[in-house]
């Protein structure tokens, strides 16, 4: 059901421009069932650890052990939510939902079945045959939180996505995104630099520091679950937003000088 | 059936409509203008005839069965050279997509092939391989194939980073990316080559029985011509021209179909 993440002594370096090293030692443990959220300004290398922990990316030095398996590649373990438009144009709703179990070379009625299933978890019931283009923006997101769960995953790995929606939808997609993690109980792993979202859904935030990335501070956030929209505005909640504004504020400020 | 998305609101639907209504009416001013002009202006009726006077002839044509083995001529040259230029121009253009070795290899020969203007080699063609359809299939293949193979590889080098990688997030590997991924995205543009293609085929037809055939449309417009038969030539050339415009509506509705989500420029999500 989900597993374990323990990241240890990550190095990436990017060959592309000289001297960019993107993320330095960097260790990070998950536990299983956890939310944690991974925030950072832009260019910290948030992404990069997420494809590395999904292995699409392979790292300089390090690894990373998903439950008892050690990742080097893309596995059937983890599900990837990507960014906003990685859904197959070509695709119905449905065939973008069963392409990971089309890989594993799971039968078409069982696939079938196992996206039907995961569209109603998702509030898209009714959407099956019709295409991305079709869709409104968090209709498309949902697809693509549906087409991660579909194989059944240990962990999720969110990289930023809700970033493209518009305030309320993201509201909404947070506490969707709250249920169906209560409903189906994975380890996630949650990109954003949206902060009053990273603390909103997570039971730890860990704040990286501008590049080489590095775990600047690891905050764990006390709200009992379910929550609801409302804690937002406690002031308990806007304590610690502010707490990490101030942490990445200095980031920024350091960045201001810097060449980029 | 779910409800119906916006694809087919009403505005859309008048757009279509209008597009249909303004393409009508230029075809309408233009067989006006050819009547007229071979009515009024061009009276010889060895150089010109109006378009009246084709229609009938066509008509006898086609009813007498006068026509019938110019069309299985043309037809099976156009058909056998445009379905092989479409396979080789594919295959080709798949792997020149997804193998930058193969680029480096092939693509100088493919660019200075389509440089060389293949009409001047017809005749030698005819040379080498008799006055058969085989020398006619050659010129069409070689007319067509570039521009089926150029958009597969476009098609194919253009597919989005993203999409690729979020087949990969799933495991998928080389050639599960290539099936299920890089050739769908180059569809439409495989479509849009064929188009093309289509196009320089019938050209092909036309110049590869110029120098040497006893039967297509080709050769009946060149010998026609040569006969100042205008009426008989311009049977020809319309029905060429006929075919290329059906053809291409094919495809277009072909594109449509596999290619819901690529909408029609002007038109936005």
């Amino acid at each position: 059901m989900s597993a374990t993440i323990v990241v240890e002594g990550i190095t990436k370096t990017f060959r592309a421009s000289r001297d960019a090293l993107v993320i330095d030692r960097l260790d990070l443990r998950v536990d299983a069932g956890e939310f944690v959220a991974l925030l950072g300004p832009s260019g910290c290398g948030k992404t990069t650890l997420l494809r590395i922990m999904d292995g699409l990316s392979v790292p300089d030095s390090g690894t990373v052990q998903i439950g008892t398996e050690r990742v080097t590649k893309p596995t059937r373990s983890v599900g990837f939510v990507f960014q906003a438009d990685s859904l197959w144009p070509w695709r119905t709703v449905m065939q973008n939902v069963t392409f990971g179990l089309e890989i594993q070379g799971r039968p078409r009625v069982q696939a079938d079945r196992t996206a039907r299933e995961l569209l109603e978890l998702v509030g898209l019931a009714g959407y099956e045959r019709y295409h991305p283009h079709e869709l409104s923006g968090g209709m498309r997101q949902r697809v693509n939180l549906a087409r991660a769960l579909a194989i059944d995953p240990d962990v999720l790995l969110l990289d930023e996505p809700f970033a493209s929606l518009d305030a309320q939808t993201r509201e909404v997609m947070q506490l969707e995104l709250l249920r169906i993690w209560q409903a189906r109980r994975k380890t996630v792993v949650f990109v954003t630099h949206q902060i009053d979202e990273a603390v909103f859904l997570s039971d730890r935030v860990v704040v990286m520091s501008a590049r080489p990335g590095r775990i600047r501070e690891d905050i764990p956030i006390p709200f009992a679950r379910p929550r609801e929209l409302g804690i937002k505005r406690t002031p308990a909640f806007n304590e610690i937003v502010d707490r990490i504004w101030s942490l990445i504020e200095d980031q920024i400020a350091g960045l201001r000088g810097a060449p980029t | 059936m779910a409800a119906t998305p916006e694809r087919s609101a009403p505005s859309e639907v008048n757009r279509k409509r209008q597009q249909i209504l303004r393409g009508a009416s230029a075809f309408v001013a233009f067989a006006l203008g050819w009547e007229f002009i071979g009515r009024f202006l061009i009276t010889g009726r060895y150089a010109f005839a109006p378009l009246s006077v084709v229609l009938v002839e066509i008509y006898r044509q086609f009813a007498t069965g006068a026509i019938d083995k110019h069309l299985i001529t043309s037809g099976s040259e156009l058909g056998i050279g445009f379905v092989l230029a479409a396979l080789v121009g594919i295959v080709m253009g798949v792997a020149i997509g997804v193998s930058e070795r193969a680029g480096d290899y092939l693509l100088p020969l493919v660019y200075a092939a389509n440089a060389t203007p293949i009409v001047a080699l017809a005749p030698l063609f005819i040379l080498l391989l008799g006055v058969g359809p085989a020398s006619k299939i050659l010129v069409i293949f070689l007319l067509c194939y570039f521009a089926v193979l150029v958009n597969t590889v476009a098609g194919i080098r253009t597919t989005d980073r993203g999409l690729v990688e979020a087949a990969r997030a799933f495991g998928a590997n080389r050639v599960q990316i290539v099936w299920k991924v890089m050739l769908p995205n180059a569809v439409p543009f495989i479509v849009a080559g064929l188009r093309t293609a289509l196009g320089r085929g019938l050209v092909g037809v036309v110049v590869a029985e110029l120098y040497g055939a006893s039967s297509g449309l080709g050769w009946l417009a060149w010998s026609a011509s040569e006969q100042m038969n205008a009426k008989l030539m311009f049977v020809a050339v319309t029905i060429l021209a006929v075919t290329g415009v059906v053809c291409t509506l094919a495809l277009d509705g072909l594109e449509r179909r596999i290619a819901p989500w690529r909408r029609p420029a002007g038109e936005t999500e």
